[in-house]
């Protein structure tokens, strides 16, 4: 009786495989008879090895890959989340922040502080946009002439990242605000929402421009500047 | 125009830019005039950039600057001083032209933080007390209007002052001396605001008197620097106008902080 042929050939149970006799990435030259196999032109018998065994690559030896937003040198969420956070436990900035601010950071927060109140039902777009650029000007006219006498300027977007920024702690209490009513916790709240911004900006301006004898004249206006926000999160 | 469709199964080909098209893009692009004029742009942009960093740099240099140099203790004294002009007697003039620029030095010397700080004070606390009071239902609305009333009258008192001193003779006297002499005002208005929400205006109409008595003395006495002096050798030309022109500035100024208290 003749063995049922396999459709697939009489198989050899001791024969391997011949897909895998053959590494499918060696290149078959049919003129000229041979075979280039996988690792041939490799000069080290290390890197053959590394070819054959990937499981023996070192750990330290990988390749580094830099992510886009970096190659693109767009600042991380890890970066903006630690100079919010510098902003909001008063920790010390890191001297790259102080000389070359990012605006991304504050146009997030400046947004976020735009959305939360929509959850409510209230639109205030227009009014934060309008107000922190007109702010954003009288505080810019003003400091540049405050410290001119010390032979000084400060840049428009450096202002507008260290005051948006500041807007952090506006933001918790415009979240917070969507579910506490109007009480004198609410406006104790407010309070120490402003004067916290104030603090933590007016420390960033006092590191930078060294003011002596006016940290609360540029206190001050920052106050101010803050208190309009916090007055149109509490009370529209 | 139609893209060029090459002779292809792909339905979606005509998508594709095609190989001829490249190269008029190519050509395009490469185009020499275009180059120039992206070239001159650039330039002008250029050109605008250093303008601009020039016009700044000047502005801040400049002698409106002077008019920020304060620092703690003037502040402190000036609000003394306008809320108690009575206990500096004597001649407020400045001996010295210098003596104008210089607010850490003389206390009578003018500047335009206090103004602006008192104004943008006394808005906020006009909307916080609205808005606590339930008496207005869009506070962002409200503030705009409150800032908008408080600049109107005091630009209709800095036109009307620089009017009167045309008339009384005296061109010398500036837009920014006249704003800073005439906005000191808000201060007084925000300690008054701020007292009458202390004490629930049980003292109301008492502070409202000492405040507007304040501001006019002060003007009264501070106008004396923005008037002009004539010489020493001709006495007898002595501007007997002086004490006219300070006395009509000081019930000008109550007359607008009067009007501020009806609108606000």
């Amino acid at each position: 009786m003749q063995p049922l042929k396999n459709p697939f050939g009489i198989m050899d149970p001791n024969e391997k495989p011949k897909q895998y006799q053959n590494n499918p990435f060696d290149i078959q030259n049919d003129e000229l008879n041979e075979t280039i196999k996988l690792g041939d032109n490799v000069a080290s018998q290390e890197e053959k090895q590394l070819l054959f065994e990937p499981s023996k690559l070192q750990s330290n030896e990988t390749v580094e890959e830099i992510s886009l937003l970096e190659d693109l040198d767009i600042t991380s969420p890890l970066l903006i989340k630690s100079r919010i956070m510098s902003v909001l436990f008063f920790q010390k900035c890191d001297s790259e922040y102080l000389e070359d601010p990012d605006l991304s950071g504050p146009i997030l927060i400046v947004v976020s502080l735009g959305l939360l109140p929509l959850l409510t039902g209230k639109v205030h777009f227009n009014y934060i946009y309008g107000i922190g650029l007109w702010g954003w000007l009288l505080l810019y006219f003003l400091m540049n002439f405050m410290i001119q006498q010390q032979e000084k300027q400060i840049e428009f977007y450096k202002i507008l990242s260290y005051l948006g920024y500041g807007l952090a702690p506006i933001v918790l209490l415009s979240f917070l605000r969507i579910f506490l009513q109007d009480s004198s916790f609410v406006y104790a709240l407010a309070i120490v929402c402003a004067i916290w911004s104030t603090a933590s900006v007016s420390k960033t301006f006092d590191t930078i421009l060294g003011l002596q004898h006016r940290r609360f004249l540029i206190a001050y206006p920052l106050f101010l500047f803050y208190c309009t926000f916090v007055i149109i999160t509490i009370f529209s | 125009m139609k893209p060029e469709q090459i002779a292809t199964v792909d339905p979606f080909d005509f998508i594709m830019i095609p190989t001829d098209q490249n190269q008029q893009l190519q050509f395009k692009f490469g185009n020499p005039l275009l180059e120039e004029s992206a070239s001159t742009i650039s330039k002008k942009i250029g050109d605008f950039e250093g303008k601009y960093y020039s016009f700044i740099t000047s502005l801040f240099s400049s002698q409106y600057r002077l008019y920020f140099d304060v620092d703690n203790q003037y502040i402190l004294r000036k609000l003394t001083l306008l809320h108690a002009p009575i206990i500096y007697k004597g001649d407020w003039t400045l001996n010295d032209e210098s003596q104008k620029f210089s607010q850490t030095k003389n206390i009578h010397s003018l500047d335009l933080y206090l103004p602006l700080m008192g104004l943008i004070t006394l808005v906020l606390l006009r909307c916080l007390n609205a808005a606590i009071s339930n008496a207005i239902q869009y506070t962002s609305i409200y503030m705009i209007n409150t800032f908008w009333k408080c600049l109107l009258v005091s630009a209709i008192e800095v036109v009307i002052t620089r009017i009167l001193f045309c008339l009384f003779g005296n061109f010398k006297v500036t837009i920014i001396d006249l704003i800073s002499t005439s906005n000191y005002k808000y201060c007084n208005l925000s300690t008054l605001y701020i007292f009458n929400l202390i004490t629930f205006h049980i003292f109301s109409a008492v502070a409202t008197i000492y405040i507007l008595f304040s501001q006019a003395i002060f003007v009264y006495k501070s106008s004396q620097i923005c008037i002009e002096k004539h010489d020493q050798n001709n006495q007898e030309h002595e501007n007997s106008f002086e004490p006219t022109l300070a006395f009509i500035i000081s019930m000008l100024q109550i007359t607008c902080s009067c009007v501020l208290l009806y609108v606000l």
